[in-house]
Order: C-alpha cells, then sequence, then structure tokens
C-alpha cells in the first residue's frame, strides 16, 4: 500500500478524487431530481358539474391529466394499466392529455395517448386549452383524481414513487385500496394524497413551471 | 543469461501487461460506447421536458452528457496515458460500476439492468487479475447498501425492500466474483505455463541455433580443409553426384590428365580414358554406382599431349542420414611407376620361379642320387652284420654303417633345412594314433639306448590322448631329434620322455612334450644360440659328438609351424630338459576307432613292480593305476621276494611280478628263479622288462617259466595286451610254454605275401632281405609294367611300390591299378621313393597309394608299416 501511493502521481490522484466527486455529486442530482415532486393542485371534493366530462354513475371515475409529451409521465401511464388490471372493472378511467388552444390538429396524438388508449377501460380524451385540468386544479402531468359513484373525491395525487419511476407506490395502494367493496359500501369518506412527478401542465408564463 | 524460471517471468510479466493493456483498451471503448449509447438514450427517450407547450432540454440529457462523460473520461484518459497499470483499472472497475449504478437508477431499478453489473464484472476478468473484482464489487455494494436502504425504488423498484434483498444481491455477486476469481487464478497459472513452455521453447531454440552456428562454422573448416587438402593433394580427386555425373575435380586431377575440370564434369572424364580401357571402365563405373558399391579400376589415359599414363581410380558412395547414395568421392592415382615396377618384378619373379624350378628339381634328383646308393650301404650292411662275421669284419661293417647313417642324417638335415627355409614344407593334418606314433618314437630310440646302458622311459600322463589331428611324420621327427641328442650326449643314467596336455578346447589340443636327459648339460649363455642353424653348445662338441648342428633349428622351425615353442632347462653336468609345446586338432569321439575292452577285469588285480629305477617304477604305477590294479613297488630283487612273502603270509597273493631285467645285486632272472623256487609264489606271473634284448634271453625266460618277456620302453598298450595273455595262462605250466614276446603277439597276426616293386637291383636285394628276415613271401617286379602283370595273376597282401621307375613309374602303374580294382577291391599299396622333395607324399596318397617311405628304407619303418598296412590274420 505504502508503494501504492509511493507510485502515486499527485495530480493524477487528485483528478481521480474530482472524478469520483463529480460522480457521486452528479447521482446526488440526479436523485434528488427525480425524487422532487411537481406543484400540487387543489380538487374540488365533488365532480365539477361543468365538466365536459362524463362521470360514471356506478363506478368510481378516475381522472388522469397528463402532457402527451412528458417523459416522466410514461411511468404514470404504465403505473394507471397495472391499476387497472388490478381494479378488473371497478373502475372507470379517464385520461385527459393537455392540447394547446391553438396547437396543431394531433398534437396530443403521440405514444402516450396511444399507451393509454390501449388500457381496456380507460377513456382518453383531450383538453384544449387545459381547460378540464384547471376545473379540478391540475397543475402537474400525472395528476389523479379518483371520485366515487356519488361524486365526491377520494383520491388526489400521483401514481408514481418518484419521476419517472415505475413501480411500487403509495398511490397506486391507495386507489386499490378504495375499491375495496365493503369500504365503499360503508361509503367511507376518507381521502388519500400523494406527490405528483410530472411536467407543468401549464407553460410558466401562466402559471409557475413544475419540475420536470 | 536468463535461467528458464527467470525468461518465463519475463515472458509472463509481459503477456500480462499485453493483456491488461488490451483489456484497458476493450474496456476504454465500451466506457466510450456506453457513454454515447446513454446519450442517446436519453435523447430518443427524454429529450425534453414540459410545462404546457413550451419546453426544455431534459435534465436526462444533460446528466447522459455530462455525468456519463464524467464517469468515461477519467478511466478512458488513464487508458490513453497510463496503459496496463493497477490505477487504470480499479480506476475502469469503479467507473463501470458506477455506470451500472446510474442505468440502473435511470431505468428505475428495473431488475433486467442488474445484469449489466454482471456482465462488466465477466469483463473485468479479462483482466486475469481478480484484485480488480474488489473495488467493482465494493461499489456495487455500497450503491446497493446505501440505495437499498434510503431509496430501495431506485434499485430494486419497489418502495420498501428487506435488507435480506441487498444481501441476497451482494451475494450473487460474490458468487460471480468467486468463479471469477478461480477464473482469473487459473488464467495467471495458463499464462505462467504458456511462459514457461516459451521459455523452455526460447532456450531450446537458442541452444538449438548455438549449435547450427557450431556446426556451421564446424562445417565451413571442414570444406576449408577439404579444398586446401584437395588442393594441396598429390593424387586427383573428385565428386559426383547422385547420378554419377562427375562434378568437382582438384587441381591434381586436372594435372594428371591434362583436362580441364570443366572437360571432365558428367561423363567428360572418359574422354581422356585410353580407347582401349574406355568401354570396360565406363561399365565398371555404371554397374559400381547403380549398385551403390565401391568402385575400384585400373586403367590408362592418353594425355591430350599423347603420352599414356595408369591410372588407379577409387570411389565411394557418399550417404545421406537415411542411407542413401548422395553422390561419389573418388581419387585417382597415378601408378604408372607401380606398373612399370610391377612388369619388371613380373618378369623377375618368373625369371626367379624357373630359377627355383630348376633348383627343386637339382634337389630332387640329388635327393634321389644320394640316397639310392647309400639305401644299398645301409641296408646290405644291416643285412652283412646279420650274418656271422669275424670281430674285425663286423668292426668294419659297424663303422661303414655308422659313416652311411651319419652321411644320410646329414644329408637329411641339409635338405630338411633346406626345404623348411624355402617354406617349401606344408604339415599334415590327418587324424592320427598319437600313443602308436609316440610308442614308434620310443621303440626306434630304444636301439640306440640301450647299447649305452641307457634308462629309456616313456611317460604319457591320463589325459593326453588317444588320437589327435596334425602331422605324426613331423611330430615324430622333432621327437626323434631332441631324444637323439638325449641319448647322443647321455654317457650313463635316463632318458625320459614325457607327454602332458598343455591346454585344451573343443577344437584344439595343446600338447607339452620333453625330453630329459642326465648327459653334460648346456652352459647357459649356449641356451638360447643351439636352437640357431648350425650351432652347438661348443665346437669342441662337434668334434665329439659329430651332427651338423641343424636338428635344434630344424625341431624349433617345426614347433612354430606347429603352433608351439620349444626351450631347454638345463645345468652343465646335470643334464637337460628340453621342452616344446605343439598344438593339435581334436578327434570327435565318433572318430576315434575304439581298442576292445580288456575282456579279464583286472580290477584291483595285485601287482608287483621291480626295478631299481625310480621313473620307471612312477610309470608303471601310474598306468597299471589307470587299469585299477592295485600295485606295490620294490626297488630290488630281494625286497620283492619280501614283498611277496607278506602278500601270501596276507594270503592276499600278487597275481603278477612286473620286473625289470638289469637290476644290481639279484637281476630279473635271477629273481624268478628265485620265485619259481617257492611253491606259495605260484600265483604271480612274471613278465620281464628288458633295457636290451640279448640273444638266449628267450630260452632263460621259458627256463624260467616267466609268462612274458617286452623290450622297453614298453608301450602301455603292448603291456596290456601281454597281461590279459599271460593271465590267461595256466601259471603251473608255465615253463613249458614260450613266452609272450612283442615278436610273438605280431607273428600270431602275419604271414603274407608281398609284391615288391623296385628296377635298382641293389634295393630290390636290400628290401627283399628285410622282408623275407620276416618270413614275409615275396614277389620282385623290375618295373610299374612288370608290378601290374603279376598282380593281375595273383592276389597280394601288401604291395611296396618304388615312385621312380623305368617304363611305367609307380604312380601311373598305382593309377592302372586302382583303375582295374574300381570299388569291389583294394590292395594296400605303400609308395617308396628316394626323393624327399615337397609335395611326394601328397602326389602319391592322391594317386591312390594308401602309405609312404622315403629311402633309404629303414627296417623298423618299414616293418611298422608292414604291420600297420598287412590285414591281421593273414
Amino acid at each position: 500500500m505504502r508503494a501504492f501511493f509511493a507510485r502515486a502521481n499527485p495530480p493524477l490522484a487528485l483528478l481521480g478524487i474530482l472524478w469520483l466527486v463529480s460522480a457521486v455529486v452528479g447521482l446526488g442530482v440526479l436523485t434528488d431530481y427525480a425524487n422532487t415532486p411537481g406543484a400540487a393542485g387543489e380538487a374540488p371534493v365533488a365532480w365539477p358539474p361543468s365538466s365536459g366530462i362524463e362521470r360514471s354513475r356506478q363506478l368510481p371515475t378516475l381522472l388522469l391529466l397528463a402532457h402527451p409529451r412528458c417523459p416522466c409521465t410514461r411511468a404514470t401511464i404504465g403505473e394507471l394499466a397495472v391499476l387497472m388490471a388490478h381494479a378488473q372493472g371497478r373502475l372507470a378511467a379517464r385520461v385527459v392529455f393537455f392540447k394547446p388552444t391553438d396547437g396543431p390538429e394531433g398534437w396530443e396524438k403521440t405514444d402516450l395517448w396511444e399507451s393509454a388508449a390501449a388500457i381496456p377501460g380507460v377513456e382518453v380524451v383531450a383538453d384544449p386549452g387545459g381547460r378540464e385540468a384547471a376545473r379540478v386544479g391540475g397543475l402537474t402531468s400525472g395528476q389523479t383524481l379518483v371520485y366515487d359513484a356519488g361524486g365526491r373525491l377520494r383520491f388526489q395525487g400521483g401514481i408514481t414513487a418518484a419521476r419517472g419511476h415505475a413501480g411500487d407506490n403509495a398511490g397506486r395502494s391507495a386507489i386499490l385500496a378504495l375499491l375495496d367493496p365493503v369500504r365503499l359500501h360503508r361509503g367511507v369518506a376518507s381521502r388519500s394524497q400523494t406527490f405528483v412527478f410530472g411536467c407543468a401542465l401549464r407553460s410558466h408564463r401562466a402559471a409557475a413551471p413544475a419540475r420536470n | 543469461m536468463l535461467g528458464a524460471e527467470g525468461r518465463a517471468a519475463e515472458i509472463f510479466a509481459a503477456r500480462q501487461r499485453q493483456i491488461f493493456c488490451r483489456t484497458d483498451r476493450l474496456f476504454a471503448i465500451l466506457m466510450a460506447l456506453q457513454w454515447v449509447a446513454g446519450v442517446v438514450a436519453a435523447f430518443v427517450i427524454s429529450p425534453r421536458t414540459w410545462a404546457g407547450t413550451s419546453s426544455q432540454t431534459h435534465l436526462h440529457v444533460w446528466a447522459a452528457v455530462l455525468l456519463g462523460g464524467a464517469i468515461s473520461s477519467f478511466p478512458i484518459f488513464l487508458t490513453m496515458v497510463r496503459p496496463g497499470r493497477a490505477l487504470t483499472r480499479h480506476t475502469i472497475a469503479v467507473g463501470q460500476m458506477l455506470t451500472a449504478a446510474l442505468l440502473i437508477h435511470l431505468t428505475g431499478g428495473r431488475i433486467e439492468t442488474h445484469f449489466h453489473i454482471f456482465g462488466s464484472l465477466a469483463f473485468l476478468a479479462f483482466y486475469r487479475d481478480w484484485k480488480v473484482l474488489v473495488p467493482a464489487t465494493v461499489v456495487v455494494g455500497v450503491d446497493h447498501l446505501v440505495r437499498g436502504i434510503f431509496w430501495p425504488q431506485s434499485v430494486y423498484g419497489v418502495l420498501t425492500a428487506s435488507p435480506w434483498r441487498s444481501l441476497e444481491h451482494a451475494a450473487w455477486v460474490v458468487f460471480e466474483d468467486v468463479v471469477l476469481i478461480k477464473s482469473c487464478l487459473q488464467g495467471v497459472r495458463d499464462l505462467w505455463e504458456n511462459a514457461r513452455a516459451q521459455a523452455t521453447l526460447e532456450i531450446l531454440n537458442h541452444s538449438v541455433e548455438q549449435k547450427v552456428v557450431e556446426r556451421t562454422a564446424a562445417l565451413q573448416r571442414s570444406e576449408e580443409r577439404f579444398r586446401l587438402l584437395s588442393a594441396s593433394a598429390p593424387i586427383g580427386i573428385f565428386q559426383t553426384d547422385a547420378s554419377g555425373q562427375w562434378g568437382y575435380t582438384n587441381e591434381a586431377w586436372q594435372t594428371m590428365s591434362g583436362q580441364s575440370s570443366a572437360a571432365a564434369r558428367g561423363l567428360g572424364w572418359s574422354q581422356v580414358v585410353h580407347p582401349e580401357d574406355r568401354a570396360a571402365v565406363l561399365a565398371a563405373w555404371q554397374a559400381a554406382w547403380q549398385a551403390g558399391t565401391e568402385f575400384s579400376h585400373e586403367y590408362r589415359i592418353l594425355r591430350p599431349d599423347g603420352t599414356l599414363r595408369w591410372l588407379h581410380a577409387r570411389a565411394r558412395a557418399s550417404r545421406s542420414g537415411d542411407g542413401n547414395a548422395t553422390g561419389y568421392v573418388g581419387a585417382a592415382e597415378d601408378i604408372t611407376d607401380r606398373k612399370g615396377a610391377e612388369a619388371e618384378w613380373k618378369s623377375a619373379r618368373e625369371a626367379a620361379e624357373a630359377a627355383n624350378r630348376s633348383k627343386s628339381e637339382f634337389l630332387a634328383n640329388m635327393s634321389h642320387e644320394i640316397r639310392t646308393p647309400i639305401n644299398g650301404v645301409v641296408g646290405m650292411t644291416e643285412l652283412a652284420l646279420d650274418t656271422d662275421l669275424t670281430l674285425e669284419q663286423r668292426e668294419y661293417l659297424e663303422t661303414v654303417k655308422v659313416s652311411a647313417d651319419s652321411l644320410l642324417t646329414v644329408i637329411n638335415d641339409i635338405l630338411d633345412f633346406s626345404k623348411i627355409e624355402a617354406g617349401k614344407v606344408d604339415m599334415d593334418h590327418i587324424a592320427f594314433d598319437l600313443q602308436s606314433n609316440l610308442h614308434e618314437v620310443t621303440r626306434m630310440l630304444a636301439a640306440r639306448a640301450h647299447p649305452k646302458g641307457l634308462e629309456l622311459v616313456f611317460h604319457t600322463a591320463p589325459e593326453v590322448p588317444e588320437s589327435v589331428t596334425g602331422d605324426p611324420g613331423r611330430l615324430r621327427q622333432i621327437l626323434m631329434n631332441l631324444a637323439s641328442n638325449a641319448i647322443k650326449f647321455t654317457a650313463s643314467g635316463e632318458v625320459v620322455l614325457r607327454a602332458e596336455v598343455d591346454s585344451r578346447s573343443d577344437e584344439e589340443v595343446c600338447l607339452h612334450f620333453s625330453v630329459t636327459d642326465t648327459g653334460i648339460g648346456i652352459p647357459v649363455e649356449k641356451q638360447q644360440s643351439i636352437f640357431r642353424p648350425f650351432e652347438q653348445a661348443d665346437s669342441s662338441t662337434t668334434r665329439r659328438y659329430g651332427g651338423t648342428g641343424l636338428g635344434l633349428a630344424i625341431s624349433t622351425r617345426l614347433v612354430e609351424m606347429m603352433g608351439g615353442s620349444i626351450w631347454v632347462e638345463s645345468e652343465p653336468g646335470h643334464g637337460a630338459t628340453f621342452h616344446f609345446t605343439a598344438r593339435f586338432g581334436v578327434v570327435k569321439e565318433a572318430e576315434i576307432p575304439r581298442a576292445p575292452r580288456p575282456a579279464l577285469n583286472l580290477y584291483d588285480l595285485r601287482v608287483l613292480i621291480v626295478d631299481d629305477n625310480a621313473t620307471n617304477r612312477r610309470v608303471l604305477e601310474q598306468v597299471v593305476t589307470n587299469w585299477r590294479m592295485r600295485s606295490t613297488l620294490v626297488e630290488s630283487g630281494r625286497a620283492a621276494l619280501a614283498a611277496l612273502e607278506r602278500a601270501a603270509a596276507a594270503a592276499e597273493p600278487f597275481r603278477l611280478v612286473l620286473s625289470d631285467c638289469q637290476m644290481p645285486e639279484m637281476d630279473g632272472f635271477e629273481l624268478a628263479a628265485r620265485i619259481r623256487e617257492r611253491p606259495e609264489f605260484s600265483a604271480a606271473s612274471i613278465i620281464m622288462l628288458t633295457s636290451a634284448g640279448v640273444r638266449g634271453d628267450g630260452v632263460r625266460c621259458r627256463e624260467l617259466g616267466v609268462a612274458g618277456y617286452l623290450t622297453k620302453p614298453v608301450h602301455q598298450s603292448e603291456l596290456l595286451d601281454t597281461i590279459l595273455t599271460v593271465l590267461r595262462l595256466e601259471p603251473p605250466d608255465a615253463e613249458l610254454k614260450p613266452p609272450v614276446t612283442r615278436h610273438s603277439l605280431r607273428e600270431n597276426t602275419c604271414r603274407a605275401s608281398i609284391l615288391l616293386a623296385e628296377d635298382n637291383p641293389i634295393n630290390q636285394r636290400v628290401a627283399l632281405r628285410m622282408l623275407e628276415k620276416r618270413g614275409y613271401q615275396v614277389t620282385v617286379a623290375g618295373n610299374g609294367k612288370e608290378a601290374l602283370a603279376a598282380l593281375e595273376k595273383e592276389r597280394f597282401d601288401l604291395v611296396l611300390m618304388d615312385v621312380q621307375m623305368p617304363e611305367l613309374g609307380g604312380l601311373e602303374a598305382i593309377a592302372e591299378l586302382r583303375r582295374r580294382e574300381g570299388a569291389e577291391r583294394h590292395t594296400g599299396v605303400i609308395a617308396l621313393t628316394a626323393s624327399a622333395m615337397k609335395g611326394d607324399r601328397e602326389e602319391c596318397l592322391a594317386a591312390g597309394m594308401d602309405d609312404y617311405l622315403a629311402k633309404p628304407i629303414k627296417p623298423d619303418e618299414l616293418y611298422a608299416a608292414l604291420d600297420q598296412w598287412i590285414p591281421r590274420g593273414t
């Protein structure tokens, strides 16, 4: 070991240390970025009557607000697919894709749109100008709301544990718990809320940008 | 130079460094590719982050570019500036694992991305340095542990993770590490083995190269030596290829033949060969190289300047390691001078041979011309001596006989010596009865020894074979010479002949003969020179004892021709012993004619030996002991009587008394008379042994009841025959019967008819008298023609045929006789010749004779031959 250090080249050693530090710092920055949630909006406790989106009268309705070009939302769509598979028809889902008012035709029809539309029990709708999102206080892509059959808000937040990270997460667990028949029958009015990880649904000029 | 292990370490280190550098480069490329792939993936998957309708570059893109670049760049930098160093590969290991951590993080802990870790570890094993796995494993472990605790979703994709999961991940990594470490260690071992193998190979190669260098140098030296030798050699040297075509020729060849090297190439050399010799030389040359055999030929060449030279060319095939001929190397020698000398020598030899032939013919004629009259002188003198003569007449005739004998001896010695010196004596190799031969010698010597009152003792060791292969005549000649000398130089006492086996093998027996006398002896300083021709111990010796001084020289030459040696031991005044050895062929058992076994069992038969001579007593004792008889030895007649009395008293009487005749105080006859006076001794048969037969002895023997009477020296077989004959006689009537003697033994077997073919009237008379003296019926023929006519009319038991006769010679006559007889009959024919030249004997035997006698004919030799060839019972 002494011989190793005796042979060590000081500039090279310094360079090595710098290298290690930069790698660790870089990894730390990435970790921090992945765990920093987007801006959280406040959803109405009851389904907004002015909403143009049809709510199910028999089943709880899941409303997912998504930016069609947000890379992080790919993990959210993936989690939605898992959620819908677990729900087994006990949940009606609507994915609302943001579309600029003056955006070109089909701007919202990205691979995310296709992926969401392919999930059984999921209805995909466009949200020109983000009006529907604004009605439910949506600020960040991936924000998910669950209203029961009576139109009451039962959940709001994200269904990924970190930015762009698929896998187990608190949001999915909470929604699946809501679908418990006993709980639904008893009409438990508890609400759950989790962090949302995704792109901002509005421009920085229109609102404070969400970090993505 | 390093040893094998040191060189192996060098090779190992170099190879290891090669591996380190190569793997460094591979990782540098991989990391660069990973960086680029990360950037591309970031651009594809998350190029931008959005806020409503506005967007900006996604942080992941910056992270891919900057963080990915940061992680990859330093290891790549080290690969470029410090390739193969431990720092570089350890940095690469850490960087690769940080990349894996980043990948896992960015994919949200997708389990598939964990394979990047396993792949990277396996890749790190390319270094074959297990230590590089340590920092990589540490980075993976720390990353999993920290993130597993604080943010499990980023590494496992779940919200919560048990510490066991981190442990399980670590365990899998360790598992792979164990496998990879083993692989690394095995790789290092393989590397070492390869390094050692290469080091050994290099050393071997070095050694081989060294040898090649040395051999090349040696070859160069050898070539240089050959070139110098070839250039300075006085003989022509040439070299050919495998097909026999000449290539190289040296300067001497060019000088010798007058032909240039270029002209000699191929078969050009044959152009200088003399036209008369060319075809034969080319044929011999082609035959030699086609068969791969040696070429050796003498031939003439015709040089361009017209001179003729003789050459002797020799060539041998040079061969490769596998034995194939690669060419010929040859030498040509100018033998013109030798050829001239040979021609002169041949001419000289022919002249010498012609002269020699003349000399041989002269010798033959001389031999014949001298021996023929001497034969007459000796023979007639001997016959005259057997008649009634006055004292004076006898004295004159005895002087004549001694003079004739001396003259004959001198002539014989000179002729014999000249033949030996001229190399004209060939040794016979015929099987003969050694014992009989030796006996014959002693019998002939007895006649010389007994008149001087000498005891002649002959002793043959039991192991001496009965028969051997060799030249019986020459053996007899040597023994006769030595024993005659012994008798000549001994005034009183004894002469003892001994024969023993010196050494023996399956094929050959070396016999040791000795002749001991009690004569004047030989001074030490003369003991060597007496074996040289014409030398005697003292010049006065010649005057006193006579002789040519050639006898020992002849014996020496003959002994050498028989593969032996001769020497003398002597002390002046105390006699001398002459020794010689001679080699003979062993006659196989089956070839030896077996004498009939004694019909009478002599086992334990008591015999009394009476002789005043101790040597005689010992010899007789040994002889009778061999026959398993029980002997008692006494030295006088008085002691004999005492022994007989003791034996009678002990009821073990002697059956046989062997008594010497001449003894002091009481001689053999007196002893016999005393024995016959005593009835208690009647069981004993008496055999008298005398050194000199005296007229009237036979009558005395008969009167005294002596059963046998033999003249010494007594041959074993003769003594045995006598004993067997005597013991069958009835003792009480013994005095009425004649004693058994040598003559009675012989005369029981022969009264034969003999044809004598002899042209010389004197020799006719001599031979006739000798034969008639023995009672033979003799018919005389004057030449071969008459002999054949006589044989036509009558059958003879034996023919004595002179070789040199007018009209029809002996050789022609015998040829005709054998032709007439064919295979049905065979008449014994003994050749008589006065010639004593080389090849006479062989010529006679080849012509069909059965034996050969040289003139002058001695009665003893004649009678011995007659005894041998006339059938018994005739």
